[in-house]
């Protein structure tokens, strides 16, 4: 008796034994940090020097973020993914509780109550809320089986979402909005909901959005994609951002005009080039070259999150690291999409490249618990499944 | 765990995603690269930048001394017109703004083609109105209301607010299509200093062009962002006392028969944080005069009388006797002492001349004090009565005592401030000079033949110790060393901007004080040093000036009159420091008037104007009545 314990202690101890960490999933999230700071100081420095500011104030903030985005990350990693499993109702409810706290007492910027300021720094509880969501979901989500989930745990599932997706709705912030309904949809699909049970969920989404859109609750949607689809003809306002951004992109040809080279970037208005259009930068600098490596760090990043997910030990990690990958994936493609005219203007940053805290920090706490569900992943082969 | 093909799925629709940046990207960069050039060229969106308001600049209560008014303004956009509408619209405006046809030619010859030239600023209604009722008559003449930059104060405060003017060609060169023809660049004073706060940032508006470039679309996009206003250490009031003083010191100087130059300054500093009170020079100009387009000989009027001249910043001046606290300070600090006499109550009589060795080709020479009576005389008594002989005698133990530097005094005088700019924020500062033996050696060499005597002498330093000599000083290098040599040591970064306010009145940002460094000086030494510049004032070269002030009592200073040119003993500049309340000093007054005679007849009057106000603004007379009876 004595030595079953001791063995199942044994197994359990080797079970959860840490592994050979992801280098290649770390070795992508350090080369984006520095090509964040590189590019944030090309698109403000010159700027800055014009009004007689400090040129490398935005780099140097930069690098402080992504100092401490590493550690972030280095501690989700340590984070056994257990532990996060039994906590996730707290980080969902802390998650919600911020937002609504933002709603209260946040600052307006750009229209939008997102921020509040913390000790003098600001934050946006919006980015926390979106790897709440994921770990909550993943924990719901967990115990269900392929193609038999209840329907009263799809709906769960949809009031989780729906609780943060109308306080950011309040705000609003259309692109976070997008991303958490987007990656909750991807979460109940890897989770194994039935055909029937998606198509239904995705009609009644549609009827929803018609019905919002006929009713008017969408004006500011609807201008967004009427200045996307029409750019040319349509005021200027909304257009002018993705027009200029594209004319920067597009200057930059095959092999770019050259690091810190961009006149676009440097002299022609660009708003937010630092934070949403960063991409712009990189385009118009790195031309097509720079901006094909940097889609593909992202790529070898979701590749690597994919990996985690047909690794992990439980269904939990597995759930978790589809989530975060969904997430990264999406916030990608809406974000160069909009640079490059093929999606709307949401206002969302571009995953460890945009400038802002908020986003570098929860972005390298999600990639860092995907990270830890790696480092314990099932050490048993014959328990991961297979994949391609 | 997860069902494979659902991993596959979602991996294959990732990819897509990444697949289809890719391509769209390759689209735009490689693809369609000729197509974006040629967008590029055919500027499609043509950006139009809008020119914030400019800052306000507003003395230390708030009162606006430069701000701006709107201007009904004549402007021609050379885009609108052909080369043969141009001539004619030369030969009718000529007719309609009085003026010659030349003169319309070369405004709209000195703008690029393409942009709008502005032909008339404040033009009359009637003027306006004829051009805006009979529009066809005058193609691409339009009238704007334009802000013009204002200076309701005129001269006062002139120099160091500074002046606008239109962009230059480095200025085009640095900012390229962003400028407009009725921008305006900082160009002097604190409108240079602060340009790039004042100005604010371009706004722009962007249009849609078509190919044939008539506008599709118009949207304004991006406001401009108006300039901070800048908030001045100056006080209006003081600056008023300031400049009516040292006009009534030029026309006192001329009533004692001498011969000034017209050239006087004066500024008052506060010795406990650096900030400039006000600051005053004569010739002045009016800033306002820059605003329209300021004829040639008007200009050259400025130029030739040095008008534009700070005089307080870029004027050096022999500083004269007012030099003399250095010495004293360095005696007392240093321990070196007249012959025979050991410590500041020690006296002796005094000889009437002294004899330095080696100056010139070894041979003595023999100076002069100013008063050959000055009697027996301790330290203070050489600082009340100003007696050269006592300081000379310091210097000749500096220069016989070989454990000391040679340079000592010197030094003690660059760490209070002398030979280098304060680093006030105002541009152009003149650095002074502070002669020692290096100083003389890297003249020579550097130019053999315009500096021809390469060698060091006593005589040097017995000059430069009563402040004459090769000896320079700005007044604001004088104000900022007395302030150290009476607040205990904190030489100060004199500044005359105090903060920054934005459009709804939030303070933006500060220009807190700072210390260049700290002198290490005792105490007893300060205090000491107060109350001989106290005694100046009570029984000392100044007493005469100051004996019916009702706040003599609070009041210390020195008189300084610098002789120019070694053989003409006539022309002095008088330079008189004030320093009040002398038991914990706060002003600092430096006036100074180019060969305007004796610092305690010229310069001490004026200077007690300034610090009586300064004392009892309420009730204190804001003119000298014997300056005021002087000048009529």
């Amino acid at each position: 008796m004595t030595s079953a314990v001791i063995r199942g202690r044994g197994l359990t101890a080797s079970a959860y034994e840490a592994r050979r960490p992801d280098f290649i999933l770390t070795g992508a999230l350090m080369l984006l940090g520095v090509l964040s700071v590189l590019m944030i100081y090309s698109a403000s420095a010159p700027r800055a020097e014009l009004l007689g500011a400090d040129p490398a104030a935005d780099a140097q903030k930069q690098a402080v973020i992504v100092f401490v985005g590493l550690v972030v990350y280095g501690v989700g990693s340590l984070i056994e993914h257990r532990t996060v499993h039994t906590v996730a109702p707290v980080m969902y409810v802390g998650a919600v509780g911020a937002l609504m706290a933002v709603l209260l007492w946040g600052s307006e910027v750009n229209n939008a109550v997102s921020w509040f300021s913390v000790f003098g720094f600001q934050f946006q509880p919006s980015e926390w809320a979106k790897p709440a969501v994921i770990v909550m979901l993943a924990a719901l989500l967990a115990p269900a089986v392929e193609n038999k989930i209840e329907w009263r745990r799809v709906l769960t599932a949809l009031g989780l979402m729906g609780v943060p997706v109308a306080l950011i709705a309040a705000q609003p912030d259309l692109g976070t909005l997008l991303v958490v309904a987007v990656l909750s949809a991807v979460m109940l699909f890897a989770a194994g909901a039935s055909i029937r049970q998606l198509s239904l969920l995705l009609g009644s989404g549609g009827l929803i959005t018609w019905f919002a859109y006929n009713q008017g609750w969408l004006r500011l949607v609807e201008e967004r994609i009427d200045a996307w689809l029409n750019p040319e003809q349509n005021a200027l306002a909304l257009a002018f951002q993705p027009l200029q951004s594209q004319i920067a992109i597009g200057s930059g040809g095959f092999s770019g005009r050259g690091l810190f080279e961009g006149t676009q970037t440097n002299l022609a208005f660009i708003p937010e080039q630092t934070t949403d259009f960063i991409f712009t930068a990189v385009g118009e600098q790195l031309g097509f070259i720079g901006g094909t490596l940097v889609i593909g760090i992202y790529a070898v990043i979701v590749w690597r999150l994919l990996r985690t997910a047909a690794a992990a030990e439980d269904r939990f990690g597995m759930l978790v690291a589809i989530g975060v990958a969904s997430m990264l994936t999406f916030h990608v493609f809406v974000n160069v999409g909009m640079t490059l005219g093929i999606m709307p203007v949401t206002g969302i940053p571009l995953p460890f490249l945009s400038a802002g805290g908020s986003s570098f920090t929860a972005m390298a706490f999600a990639l860092g618990l995907t990270h830890s569900i790696w480092l314990y992943r099932s050490k048993v082969p014959a328990r991961r499944p297979t994949i391609g | 765990m997860i069902n494979p093909w659902r991993l596959a799925a979602l991996g294959l629709g990732f990819l897509a995603l990444f697949v289809m940046l890719t391509v769209r990207l390759w689209f735009l960069q490689v693809a369609a690269v000729e197509e974006n050039v040629e967008k590029a060229s055919a500027n499609q969106i043509q950006i139009v930048y809008q020119q914030p308001a400019r800052g306000e600049i507003r003395d230390i209560n708030g009162t606006v001394l430069a701000g701006s008014r709107p201007s009904q303004t004549l402007q021609l956009d050379r885009a609108a017109v052909t080369l043969e509408q141009e001539e004619e619209l030369v030969q009718k405006l000529s007719v309609l703004l009085s003026v010659e046809q030349s003169e319309i030619r070369n405004l709209i010859n000195s703008a690029r083609s393409g942009t709008v030239v502005t032909l008339a600023r404040d033009i009359s209604d009637e003027v306006a109105f004829e051009i805006q009722e009979f529009k066809e008559d005058y193609p691409g003449v339009d009238v704007a209301l334009i802000p013009v930059r204002t200076y309701p104060f005129g001269t006062l405060a002139a120099h160091t607010l500074g002046y606008t003017g239109r962009a230059t060609e480095a200025d085009l060169e640095r900012y390229g299509d962003r400028v407009k023809t009725d921008e305006v660049f900082g160009r002097a004073g604190v409108e240079r200093q602060y340009d790039n706060v004042l100005r604010g940032t371009q706004g722009a508006e962007v249009f849609t062009v078509s190919a044939d470039r008539s506008v599709m679309q118009f949207t304004e996009e991006v406001s401009p962002q108006p300039g901070w206003n800048v908030v001045m250490t100056i006080d209006l009031e003081v600056s008023q006392i300031l400049k009516q003083a040292l006009l009534d010191a030029v026309v006192l100087s001329e009533a004692l028969g001498e011969s000034p130059t017209g050239k006087a300054a004066g500024l008052v500093l506060d010795a406990t944080d650096g900030s400039i009170v006000a600051m005053e020079s004569i010739p002045d100009y009016n800033p306002n005069a820059f605003v329209g387009s300021l004829s040639a000989e008007e200009f050259e009027v400025i130029q030739e009388n040095n008008a534009l001249l700070n005089l307080n910043v870029r004027g050096t001046f022999a500083p004269g006797s007012t030099f003399k606290v250095v010495p004293y300070v360095v005696a007392v600090e240093e321990d070196v002492w007249p012959e025979g006499l050991d410590g500041p109550d020690d006296g002796k009589e005094l000889l009437p001349r002294l004899e330095f060795p080696s100056f010139g080709e070894g041979s003595p020479q023999v100076f002069t004090d100013w008063n050959p009576n000055h009697g027996w005389t301790d330290l203070h008594g050489a600082l009340e009565k100003s007696a050269d002989v006592y300081f000379w005698e310091v210097a000749l133990g500096v220069w016989e005592d070989n454990s000391l530097d040679e340079s000592i005094i010197q030094n003690w005088a660059r760490d209070l401030g002398y030979g280098a700019p304060t680093g006030i924020d105002l541009p152009g500062e003149a650095a002074g000079i502070m002669p020692d033996r290096e100083w003389r050696e890297r003249l020579h060499e550097q130019n053999p033949v315009a500096f021809p005597n390469g060698e060091w002498y006593g005589g040097d330093l017995m000059n430069t110790v009563i402040g004459q000599g090769d000896l320079a000083s700005t007044p604001l290098q004088m104000a900022v060393s007395y302030a150290a040599l009476v607040n205990g040591g904190t030489v100060w970064r004199p500044r005359v901007v105090d903060h920054f306010v934005d459009n709804d009145g939030n303070v933006v940002d500060r220009r807190e004080p700072a210390a260049v460094r700290k002198v290490d000086i005792a105490e007893e030494t300060v205090q000491m040093l107060r109350e001989d510049l106290a005694g100046v004032v009570r029984r000392g070269t100044a007493a005469a000036v100051f004996a019916n002030s009702p706040y003599r009592l609070a009041i210390g200073g020195k008189t300084g009159t610098a002789q120019i040119g070694a053989f003409d003993d006539d022309v002095d500049t008088a330079w008189f420091t004030g320093v009040a309340p002398i038991v914990s000093p706060k002003y600092i007054v430096v006036i100074v008037v180019e060969e305007g005679g004796g610092g305690s007849a010229v310069a001490a009057p004026a200077v007690r104007t300034v610090l009586e106000y300064l004392l009892d603004p309420a009730t204190a007379p804001r003119r000298n009545p014997e300056i005021e009876a002087a000048a009529g």
